[in-house]
């Protein structure tokens, strides 16, 4: 049985037609990334699986049972981390993970919550002193403290730190070992390309692909070869020429990357020519998400 | 863990919560005592008329003259309840609302009912403390007596303690951010303690027929009543205590209906 099932879902705030039609679903134990804009539908779909809003059409089951209506046991075995969402700030990390930790009937131990979101030094501080990025962990530590089968994340690194970006993906790829669901929302495609086992990019409101990062990415078959304009000569054109987003760097695009590079290299070197930062390079998940949400 | 253990645990965060946050504290203790300091001493030795009318050559007729502290301690009591269970209650609740702290508990197995007992059960504890210490400090600085009833001044107090929290929170909805939670409760009880004569008896027949609507008004009554400054047998007047509840039940139907867990600006 599928963790999540989301068929022909819509909803919209008054005449703004938010989410048109959505389905998917996600597979116990996956990792499932919900990409998209701001405003593209994403929290709005989150936030009807979570149970905070009322969908007007369609059919939505998280863990077996419609969240609209499945109360308190849903909420037992679900863990989330919303935006913008405040913890009280007088009390400690130790005092509210603890506090939190009785509203489950199997909850992880404070102490190891604590140390796996690498707050341990910070365990006796007041929420009020955290930074943004401590926050936000403290945000992760109370989604994990209930041990959920199944993880809510709505953009759950955003303000973090490279290094505190890298730690959560470890704590994530950490409970997708332990056989953990895990929905996420995001906007950085490294994110998404580095968690996730299927993606689903949702665009003004309708799914425009759903696959792996890796289908989606073969989706664009081009390899891209880009260098330094060498001066005063004129440079065979052996792919679709493209703009090369900095002064001086060409790029050319092909689908026959072997026979370019050979014609562009065979060409440089009868001249004694050496190309300067030469690379030749497969598109990115954010090529072709970019390209899917028409934003290049 | 049982419903009734959590929310007890609910209780004690939301105290320790509440002690740590100087405003609050302040906010919640600081005006009643302050009152209490400058108008106890300003009116010390001078005496007042309560459950009367004061008659044109300064007499009191129909009620009692008592000395003013007897009438003011208790009076700022009340007045204590009210910051404490009304005025600290409906600001905190707005503020999480807006920060999104309900929201979050929504998501958590914590029944509703479990947090809002901790919000209600840690204002009536402030509460308990308000007025004893406003007591405590009227009796060694001002010799007003002790409440001769304790049995009504507790009753008194946990009810009307309660009866303000659900106000409160029936008010919260209509509230539309937590910039403007202080003026609101403050715009919506410090004129109806004026009226209702938490400071000065006065004669003025319209602020009185305007402040008997209010449960303001009829909370200090029992409250003067419950200390004794009201001349009475049993410390109990079930006719303050019932329109209290009138206006609890009126309080908890629109709490019920209205209520909000997320602010409106999605």
């Amino acid at each position: 049985m599928a963790a999540i099932v989301v068929e022909e879902l819509h909803k919209s705030y008054g005449s703004l037609h938010a989410v048109r039609g959505v389905s998917f679903s996600v597979e116990p134990g996956e990792v499932f990334g919900l990409l998209g804009p701001n405003g593209a539908g994403k929290t709005t779909i989150v936030e009807i699986l979570e149970g905070y809003r009322r969908r007007d059409h369609g059919r939505v089951e998280v863990l077996g049972a419609d969240p609209a209506t499945a109360g308190r046991d849903l909420r037992r075995r679900v863990g989330m981390v919303l935006q913008e969402c405040a913890v009280e700030p007088y009390l400690t990390v130790c005092e509210v993970v603890e506090l939190h930790r009785g509203y489950y009937p199997k909850p992880l131990l404070t102490d190891d919550v604590i140390e796996l979101v690498g707050l341990e030094e910070k365990a006796r501080v007041r929420v009020k002193k955290l930074s943004g990025g401590q926050q936000r962990r403290l945000d992760l530590a109370l989604a994990l403290i209930g041990d959920p089968e199944l993880l809510f994340l709505d953009e759950p690194t955003t303000g973090f730190d490279p290094s505190a970006r890298r730690n959560a993906w470890e704590i994530v790829r950490g409970m997708r070992k332990l056989g953990k669901t895990i929905l996420l929302t995001t906007h950085y495609m490294d994110e998404a390309q580095n968690l996730t086992d299927r993606v689903c990019v949702v665009s003004a409101g309708e799914v425009v692909r759903i696959g792996t990062p890796a289908s989606l990415r073969a989706e664009r078959a081009e390899t891209r070869i880009q260098f330094i304009r060498p001066d005063g000569v004129s440079v065979p054109e052996v792919g679709e020429v493209v703009p090369g987003g900095e002064d001086g760097l060409m790029a050319m695009i092909t689908e026959t990357p072997t026979k370019a590079l050979h014609e562009l290299t065979a060409w440089a070197v009868a001249r004694g020519l050496e190309l300067q930062r030469l690379e030749v390079s497969q598109p990115s998940l954010e090529d072709v998400y970019l390209e899917l949400t028409g934003d290049e | 863990m049982s419903d009734l253990a959590i929310g007890l645990r609910q209780v004690r965060a939301e105290q320790r919560a509440f002690w740590r946050n100087r405003a609050a504290a302040l906010f919640g203790f600081g005006f009643p005592i302050m009152f209490l300091l400058i108008f106890g001493t300003i009116f010390n030795k001078q005496s007042t008329c309560v459950d009367g009318t004061i008659g044109a050559r300064g007499q009191c007729v129909g009620g009692a003259e008592v000395p003013y502290n007897n009438f003011f301690v208790p009076a700022m009591a009340a007045w204590g309840v009210i910051t404490t269970c009304f005025s600290n209650l409906t600001i905190g609740v707005v503020n999480r609302r807006d920060n999104g702290l309900l929201k979050r508990l929504r998501g958590t197995p914590l029944p509703s009912a479990a947090f809002v007992s901790g919000v209600l059960g840690s204002a009536l504890i402030s509460a308990v403390i308000v007025v004893a210490l406003t007591a405590v400090v009227g009796h060694l600085l001002y010799q007003a007596p002790w409440p001769a009833h304790p049995l009504p001044a507790l009753v008194t107090v946990l009810l009307a303690g309660l009866v303000f929290c659900v106000i409160g929170l029936a008010i919260t909805p209509f509230i539309p951010n937590a910039d403007a939670a202080p003026a609101v409760v403050n715009f919506t009880s410090l004129p109806i303690l004026f009226i209702s004569g938490f400071f000065f008896n006065f004669n003025n027949a319209v602020f009185a027929d305007i402040a008997k609507v209010f449960p303001i008004y009829w909370f200090k009554e029992s409250m003067l009543i419950a200390f004794g400054a009201e001349p009475s047998s049993s410390g109990w007047n079930g006719q303050d205590l019932l329109v209290l509840l009138i206006w609890g039940v009126l309080g908890l139907a629109v709490t019920l209906r209205f209520f909000r867990w997320e602010s409106r600006r999605a």
